[in-house]
């Protein structure tokens, strides 16, 4: 417009050009709750999971190895017969009741206290051995790939090579070797989730390295470690997010076969109990269904909530 | 084509130097808790100190780490894997003993989940965001969590309380195919039912993206413009295509397989690798242990060869790339 200035009201110029507002925390997850519903559930059940791990003594309503005594039916105190001795009888592979919600197992004691329960084994292990392996395997992606030339190729095949390997037949072997305790349970399904975290950091590394802010950096004097830590990890933290959740997925599930076959550490764990379940499935089933299905639920929940945020997050990587 | 197999079989050679590395170092760093525990259960020696010397002799780990490597090395080139502790036959001819029923049980295991994976995911990709893929989809993502060996308790139950009839649970003989197909159907249909479902679940979702993307391709367009009948277009022109990489799977699946093997076995007490593998971990027989663990790595490696080769052969754009 030529001519005289017009007054413009400043608030309405303010408001063309002020940034947008980025969304609250509660307002995206709300978004992503309505838009992967499936999703949703997945994150429900790994809260509803932690918070069993976490209240297990408020929420379990009996201990692990509570046993419970129910009155005898055959009892008689006259009778010579082993059986009609005592007037309390333990309550072995009970149906559920309104007092055991799961029914009981063969020694008596509640499934579901020993369920709740159990959720400290899953998810400490899970998250544990999956964080470890994750450090790890950024650690590694991320150097071998931005120092490419014969070091990636070598770390690369080694990878390969492991990756390859049943990851079932290799615990196996630790176990035989190393006490089967909570640590090296651990520590072995940190090493074999290693190697395809390392694959996914390595090639978004090397997509990043060719950026040209990673070369302006360099060029004004940046150091490795400064480019390595500031530019191109940024860009490795979305895929890993994707990784690790659908990846305790998988470490749940072998943790469960591993504690199935016997072999896994002292204590209470979902996949004992299912091998436990299983001895008198036919006569008592409940026991082995739902020990069998808090293990599915759980690998459920991170593979569905891993799925939805890799639809949001990076599409790229689906499958 | 021939430049390229040879510089993968070049290739190959320091892989499965590196598996057989990788084996000895996690077998052979035989801690005081492994030691302990073989000679524990090794009678014959006046006390626990003196079988802990005797374990270490006859396994040889009182030496230096790299003359045991070098002679491990020497050992599995010529085939010997050593002696198992508990029956003295050579590890290599127990396995040979044990290998058909794990290789039968297999083979099921694949042929299960191809027949119910292959139409599945067809179907779900041709049918894409229709009802049935939706539902099939869902099936998909409950089949890849649940535990084969969850999914096989159900089935126990489900065939008891429908048929009246389970699969031998404690240990039987084990007829093979050829002398006794029923009974060996009845030993093996539940546990390959069981592991096929539950490998198929990948395999599935796979061929469904792999449809989903050929479907898009220009040629595909071209076919269903020649008015050629949806089965033809499927079949003869994307089927061939989105099949490539489920064979790589397929060809992968082989190391998941034996894992799930060893769960099933143990679970129906089939004589195979797997239920060998766990016994011999209860009685701590370490030669054995370690000789399934490297052959079973050996097999992958060239089992990986293979699948690289035909993929190659498959698409020349590989072999030029």
């Amino acid at each position: 417009m030529v001519g005289r200035a017009e007054e413009v009201e400043p608030s309405a110029l303010a408001l063309e050009w002020a940034p947008a507002k980025t969304p609250s925390l509660w307002r995206s997850l709300g978004r992503f709750m309505v838009r992967k519903p499936l999703g949703a559930f997945g994150v429900t059940v790994i809260v509803v999971l932690i918070v069993m791990a976490v209240g297990a003594p408020v929420l379990a309503r009996y201990g692990v190895e509570e046993t419970f005594e129910v009155p005898n039916p055959a009892y008689d105190p006259s009778s010579l017969d082993s059986g009609a001795f005592s007037p309390t009888v333990i309550d072995k592979q009970a149906s559920p009741t309104m007092s055991h919600w799961f029914g009981t197992d063969n020694f008596g004691r509640d499934t579901y206290a020993r369920i709740v329960w159990g959720a400290r084994r899953t998810l400490k292990v899970g998250l544990l051995s999956l964080t470890v392996g994750t450090v790890v395997g950024i650690l590694i992606g991320l150097t071998s790939a931005y120092f490419s030339g014969l070091v990636d190729t070598v770390v690369q095949r080694f990878m390969d090579t492991f990756q390859s390997f049943p990851a079932l037949l290799f615990l196996l072997l630790l176990v035989t070797v190393f006490e089967p305790s909570e640590l090296s349970l651990t520590m072995g399904l940190a090493i074999v989730s290693v190697p395809s975290i390392s694959r996914i950091v390595r090639s978004v590394v090397l997509q990043t390295r060719e950026m040209p802010y990673v070369e302006a950096a360099h060029l004004i004097g940046a150091s490795h470690l400064r480019i390595m830590g500031r530019h191109i990890l940024p860009n490795v933290m979305a895929p890993i997010i994707v990784i690790f959740t659908i990846g305790v997925g998988a470490v749940i599930l072998a943790e469960a076969s591993v504690s199935f076959l016997g072999f896994g550490p002292p204590g209470i764990s979902w996949g004992q109990m299912l091998d436990t379940g299983r001895l008198f499935v036919l006569t008592s089933p409940w026991l082995a269904l739902f020990s069998g299905g808090a293990i599915t639920m759980a690998v459920l929940a991170f593979n569905l909530a891993g799925d939805a945020l890799r639809d949001v997050l990076d599409p790229r990587l689906r499958m | 084509m021939r430049a390229y197999i040879i510089s993968r079989l070049l290739l190959n050679i320091p892989v499965v130097f590196l598996a057989i590395t990788l084996v000895f170092l996690a077998s052979h760093a035989m801690t005081d808790y492994a030691t302990r525990r073989v000679a524990s259960s090794l009678t014959g020696a006046a006390n626990l100190e003196e079988a802990i010397k005797q374990v270490r002799h006859e396994l040889g780990t009182d030496r230096a780490l790299h003359i045991q490597y070098l002679d491990y090395i020497g050992d599995v080139l010529r085939g010997d894997l050593g002696d198992s502790l508990l029956t003295k036959r050579p590890v290599l001819t127990e396995l040979k003993d044990r290998l058909p029923p794990s290789i039968e049980l297999g083979i099921l295991d694949l042929v299960v989940a191809l027949t119910v994976s292959v139409p599945i995911g067809i179907i779900s990709a041709i049918r894409q965001d229709s009802w049935i893929d939706y539902l099939l989809r869902f099936l998909a993502i409950l089949w890849l969590a649940i535990p084969s060996f969850y999914l096989a308790v159900i089935l126990l139950i489900i065939c008891f309380k429908v048929i009246g009839w389970t699969p031998p649970l404690t240990v039987t003989a084990y007829h093979n195919f050829p002398s006794d197909p029923v009974k060996n159907l009845q030993m093996l249909a539940l546990p390959a039912i069981a592991g096929g479902i539950a490998t198929g679940a990948s395999i599935m979702r796979l061929l469904r993206s792999q449809m989903l993307e050929v479907l898009r391709q220009d040629y595909v367009r071209t076919a269903w413009a020649k008015g050629l009948r949806e089965r033809t277009v499927v079949t003869r022109h994307a089927l061939k295509n989105a099949l490539i990489p489920v064979l790589t799977i397929a060809g992968l699946l082989v190391g998941v397989l034996f894992s799930g093997n060893v769960i099933l076995e143990t679970m129906f007490s089939i004589p195979g690798m797997g239920l060998f593998l766990v016994t011999s971990i209860r009685q701590n027989d370490f030669p054995v242990v370690d000789g399934i663990v490297l052959v079973v790595a050996i097999v992958l490696v060239f089992t990986n060869l293979a699948v690289d080769l035909t993929y190659a052969w498959l698409d020349p754009r590989i072999r030029y790339g």
